[in-house]
C-alpha cells in the first residue's frame, strides 16, 4: 500500500515537472492578430474592389472540371481582381483511392451552412451572394461587384520573422461602417494532382487549383474591433502554420472582410505565401 | 455602517460567551477552540503629519477563528469583517464574510486538508502560503493538501489549489506542488545514533494561467506567454555538534509578469545559513542571492497579493522604533545579502560581567542589488547578471546591543545602530540616508506586580525633509517612553517622537492603556502615527499617517 502511494506521488512529481513551458528566444513575441488586436497603419492601401468566387466542388463531381474551365477563363479575364477558392465538400469530395482528402474542417462548416448537403455540385457564390451553378453567369456577378466603390480597401503581404510566417493585412475604411465586420484568413493551394471523375471518364493526375487547405482564423473570421470611421487605417499580423502536406511554393493566402451578420464579403485580397 | 458594526460586536461577544460552554460540553465528542480579535480606529485630519479625515469616523478590522477538533478530524472557519478597512489596509477588503474554511483528517500515515490551507516548502522560496493579519496579507490556498509519511523520517506533500485575493479567489491561476523531505538518520540505520544529522528535501511548484494579451513593444506583436511556469528547489539541513548548516537553491522557469517588466529571464535564488552555538555564545552567518524570483499566480498582479513564494529576510527585525523607521523590504526581483549575528554572554563574576553577567548582541547586514547588464525590455531576456559581483548598495544595518542587569530590580539595555538606506528599495530615487541610532532602555521591577520601563531613543540622520518628496522620516529625532505595568494586569504608556532638526518638526505623541486577563487583552490608545512602512519578515505594508483613537480586543478560548 505504501509503495503504491509512493509510486503515485512520484508519478505526480513527474507530471508536475512536465508542467513548465519553455519559450524559445525567437518566439518570445508572436503576431498579435490571433487575439484580434489591430494597430494603426500608415501604408498606402490601393482603393480596389475585388471579388471572391467560392466554388464548392469535389473529386467525385463529374461536372466540376467543366466549371473549373469556366472559372479559369474568368480569372484570366479579371486578373488580380478576382480571387477563387475551391472548397472540396461533402460526399462529392470523398477522396478516390489513395488520393489525399481535400476536404477541410472550415470548408465543411461553410458547405453545410451556405450550400447544404442536399445541393448538387458544382455550386458557387460570388462575395457570398446567391448560390448559382458556375457553368455560366460568373462574369455578370463579378461585374456587379467590381462596379461598386469599395467600402473598405485591403492590402496583404506575407513575411517571415524568425522562420515564422506571418500575414500582414492592412485595411482602410473608405466610408464609415457601423455594422460589425469580421476578417477571415485562409490558405489555398494549386496543382494538387488527384484523380477526378468527369462525364467523359476519370481524369488521372488532374490538377486541382485554388483548393482551400485551411482557415487560419475562425471559419467565420475574427472581429475587426476598431473604430470604423472613414479614413481610418489599421493592420493586423496573423501567424501562419503551414499544414504538413502543403507545398509552400504552390500556396496563396486569401483574406476577406465580411459582414458579421449577413456574412457577405465586402472585399478580398490575395498574395503568394512565399514572397 | 455603525449598525453593522454593532451587530458585529454583539455577534463576536456572543461567540466569546458561548464558546467556553461549547468547549465544556463538547460537540459530538469533540471540542471547539478559537480566538477573536477586534481592532478599531478613529482618525482626524492633521496636515502636519499628513493624516486625513476618515469619513466613516470609525474603522475596524475584526476576525474570529473557530476550530472544531474531534480525534483525528478537525474543521475550522474564519469570519472576517472590515467595516471599513483600517487605514493602510486595501479598500478591497471592505465587507464581511467567511472567506476561509477547511476540513482536515490526519493519522500517522496521512493528513488531508480540503478547503483553505497554509503550507510551506523548505524556506518558502518556491511556495509559502501564509497570512499576516498586520500586513493585511492572506495568500492561503483553497484546494486539497495531502501529506504522507510512508516511512519514519520521510514526508511527502502534494497540493493543488487557487489563491485567495481579498474576498475572492484567483481561479484563473492554478497552483500545484509536490515536496519531499528525507531525514537520513531515520532511514539509514548506521546513521541513527550519529551526531551528524542530515535532512534533504526537494520541491516543485507549477502555476497555470490562461493566455492573455500583453502587447510587445514591436507593433503588431504580443508576448508569447508560458501558460505553465515551474519552480523547483533543493535543500539540505546538516547538524554536527554545535554546528549547523542550511542551504537551499531554487530555480524558476520563464515567468514574464508585471513584476519583472515581462522579461523571459529565468529566476534563481540561493540561501545559506551557518550557525555555531554553545552555552553563552552563538554566531550565525547568512548569505543569499536572489535573481528574478518573484512568483505570483497572476502575472498582471502588481500589489501585495497572490505571491506563491516568499524570499526570507536576512536583516534583523528590530524592536525599537527608530531602528525600525527604515525597514528593509525584500527585493524579489534581485538582491544579494550577507548577515552576521553574534550573541555573547559575559559570565557572572567577571570585570565586565559583574554580579549578573552581561549580554552582548552584535548584528550586521549588507544588502545590495545585482550587477546587471541590460539586454532589453518586455519580450526579451531582460538582463544578464554576474553571480558574484554586487550592484548598488540597498541597505546596511549594524547594531550593537548590550544588556546588563544592574541589580535584582534594574535592567539596562543600551543599543547603538548604524543604517544606510537606499530609497530605491521603496521605489524612489534619491541620496542614501545615513542614520545613527542610540537607545537606552531601563526596566525597574519595583515588585512582583509593578514594573516601570523607561526608553530613550535618538536618531541622527544626514537626510533632510523635502516637501516635494515628503518623506516624513527625514531629519534628526528624539523619543521618550514611559511604561508602567501595575497590578499584574494593567499597563499604561506615554511616548513622544519628535523630529527636532532637518525634519518637518512633527510631534508624534501616544498614550496607551491596556488590560490583560488570562487570554484576553484590551488596549486603548490615543495619539499620532507616522506614515511609513510596516515590514514583517521583509514583506511590507504602507501605513498612512493617522491621528486619533485606536483600540484592540483579543481573546481566545
Amino acid at each position: 500500500m505504501k509503495k503504491t502511494i509512493f509510486t503515485a506521488l512520484v508519478c505526480a512529481l513527474v507530471f508536475l515537472t512536465a508542467s513548465c513551458d519553455k519559450i524559445e528566444q525567437d518566439r518570445y513575441t508572436v503576431p498579435a492578430g490571433a487575439t484580434g488586436q489591430w494597430f494603426p497603419s500608415h501604408e498606402n492601401i490601393p482603393n480596389i474592389q475585388r471579388a471572391m468566387i467560392e466554388k464548392y466542388t469535389g473529386v467525385r463531381c463529374v461536372n466540376c472540371p467543366d466549371a473549373d474551365e469556366v472559372i479559369h477563363a474568368s480569372l484570366d479575364h479579371y486578373g488580380d481582381n478576382l480571387v477563387a477558392v475551391a472548397i472540396h465538400s461533402g460526399a462529392f469530395g470523398r477522396p478516390l483511392g489513395s488520393d489525399p482528402d481535400l476536404r477541410t474542417e472550415g470548408g465543411t462548416v461553410w458547405y453545410e451552412t451556405l450550400v447544404g448537403t442536399s445541393t448538387g455540385l458544382p455550386a458557387a457564390m460570388v462575395n457570398r451572394g446567391d448560390l448559382f451553378n458556375p457553368l455560366s453567369g460568373i462574369n455578370d456577378k463579378v461585374d456587379q461587384i467590381l462596379a461598386y466603390q469599395p467600402p473598405v480597401s485591403m492590402l496583404m503581404s506575407s513575411t517571415s520573422n524568425n522562420d515564422l510566417l506571418i500575414a500582414e493585412i492592412h485595411i482602410g475604411f473608405l466610408q464609415t461602417i457601423s455594422q460589425p465586420l469580421n476578417i477571415t484568413l485562409l490558405l489555398t493551394e494549386d496543382n494538387i494532382l488527384t484523380t477526378q471523375t468527369h462525364v467523359g471518364g476519370d481524369i488521372h493526375d488532374y490538377a486541382q487549383n485554388h483548393v482551400l487547405r485551411t482557415i487560419f482564423t475562425d471559419a467565420w473570421g475574427v472581429p475587426i474591433d476598431v473604430d470604423k470611421t472613414e479614413g481610418s487605417k489599421y493592420f493586423i499580423n496573423l501567424p501562419i502554420n503551414l499544414p504538413d502536406q502543403c507545398v509552400a511554393g504552390n500556396c496563396h493566402l486569401v483574406a476577406f472582410i465580411s459582414d458579421q451578420e449577413s456574412r457577405q464579403i465586402l472585399n478580398v485580397v490575395q498574395c503568394d505565401l512565399i514572397p | 455602517m455603525m449598525t453593522n458594526f454593532r451587530k458585529l460586536i454583539v455577534l463576536l461577544a456572543l461567540a466569546a460567551i458561548a464558546a467556553p460552554q461549547l468547549k465544556a460540553q463538547g460537540i459530538m465528542g469533540g471540542h471547539v477552540t478559537g480566538n477573536i480579535q477586534i481592532d478599531g480606529q478613529v482618525s482626524h485630519a492633521d496636515s502636519l503629519i499628513g493624516a486625513s479625515d476618515v469619513p466613516e469616523n470609525l474603522l475596524s478590522n475584526s476576525r474570529a477563528d473557530i476550530l472544531y477538533t474531534n480525534g483525528n478530524f478537525s474543521a475550522g472557519l474564519r469570519f472576517e469583517a472590515y467595516l471599513n478597512p483600517m487605514l493602510g489596509f486595501n479598500a478591497l477588503y471592505q465587507g464581511m464574510g467567511v472567506p476561509n474554511f477547511f476540513a482536515s483528517y490526519q493519522n500517522d500515515l496521512i493528513s488531508v486538508t480540503a478547503g483553505n490551507f497554509y503550507e510551506q516548502f523548505g524556506s518558502g522560496m518556491i511556495l509559502r502560503a501564509y497570512e499576516d493579519r498586520y500586513l493585511g496579507l492572506d495568500n492561503s490556498l483553497r484546494g486539497l493538501n495531502v501529506a504522507l509519511r510512508p516511512f519514519p523520517g520521510v514526508t511527502i506533500k502534494a497540493l493543488t489549489g487557487v489563491q485567495r485575493i481579498y474576498w475572492g479567489y484567483n481561479t484563473q491561476g492554478l497552483v500545484r506542488g509536490v515536496d519531499g523531505e528525507v531525514n537520513l538518520n531515520s532511514i539509514i540505520t548506521p546513521m541513527a545514533e550519529s551526531k551528524f544529522r542530515m535532512t534533504l528535501g526537494a520541491g516543485f511548484v507549477s502555476k497555470y494561467e490562461p493566455d492573455e494579451f500583453i502587447s510587445s513593444p514591436e507593433p503588431g506583436y504580443k508576448l508569447n506567454l508560458p501558460l505553465n511556469v515551474g519552480a523547483g528547489a533543493v535543500r539540505m539541513d546538516m547538524n554536527y555538534g554545535n554546528w549547523s548548516l542550511q542551504a537551499e537553491y531554487a530555480h524558476k522557469g520563464q515567468d514574464p509578469s508585471v513584476m519583472n517588466n515581462y522579461i523571459y529571464r529565468e529566476g534563481e535564488a540561493l540561501m545559506l545559513n551557518a550557525v555555531y552555538s554553545m552555552k553563552g555564545f552563538s554566531a550565525n552567518l547568512q548569505a543569499k542571492r536572489v535573481d528574478n524570483m518573484c512568483f505570483k499566480s497572476a502575472r498582471s498582479e502588481s500589489g501585495e497579493m497572490l505571491y506563491i513564494n516568499y524570499i526570507p529576510a536576512i536583516t534583523k527585525q528590530h524592536t525599537y522604533a527608530f531602528l525600525n523607521m527604515y525597514p528593509y523590504a525584500t527585493q524579489t526581483t534581485g538582491e544579494m545579502g550577507l548577515q552576521g549575528d553574534v550573541m555573547y554572554k559575559i559570565k557572572k563574576g567577571t570585570l565586565l560581567g559583574g554580579k549578573y553577567g552581561t549580554d552582548i548582541h552584535i548584528n550586521g547586514a549588507v544588502i545590495t542589488g545585482l550587477d546587471t547588464t541590460t539586454i532589453g525590455g518586455a519580450g526579451t531576456d531582460g538582463y544578464t547578471s554576474s553571480w558574484f559581483k554586487t550592484g548598488d548598495l540597498y541597505y546596511t544595518d549594524l547594531s550593537l546591543e548590550v544588556a546588563k542587569k544592574l541589580s535584582s530590580a534594574l535592567k539596562l539595555t543600551c543599543t547603538y545602530g548604524y543604517q544606510i538606506f537606499n530609497p530605491i528599495v521603496e521605489g524612489h530615487h534619491g541620496d542614501l540616508h545615513h542614520n545613527h541610532v542610540a537607545v537606552a532602555d531601563l526596566t525597574w521591577k519595583i515588585n512582583k506586580k509593578n514594573v516601570l520601563r523607561f526608553e530613550a531613543e535618538w536618531m541622527g540622520s544626514d537626510s533632510k525633509y523635502d516637501p516635494d518628496v515628503d518623506d516624513k522620516r527625514c531629519g534628526d529625532w528624539i523619543m521618550g517612553l514611559v511604561e508602567y505595568n501595575f497590578a499584574s494586569s494593567w499597563f499604561i504608556s506615554v511616548s513622544d517622537q519628535y523630529s527636532y532638526h532637518d525634519g518637518n518638526n512633527a510631534n508624534y505623541y501616544n498614550v496607551s492603556l491596556g488590560y490583560n486577563h488570562g487570554a484576553t487583552r484590551l488596549q486603548l490608545g490615543y495619539g499620532k502615527q507616522r506614515e511609513g512602512l510596516l515590514c514583517i519578515g521583509g514583506v511590507c505594508r504602507q501605513v498612512p499617517a493617522s491621528n486619533g483613537l485606536t483600540f484592540s480586543l483579543t481573546t481566545s478560548f
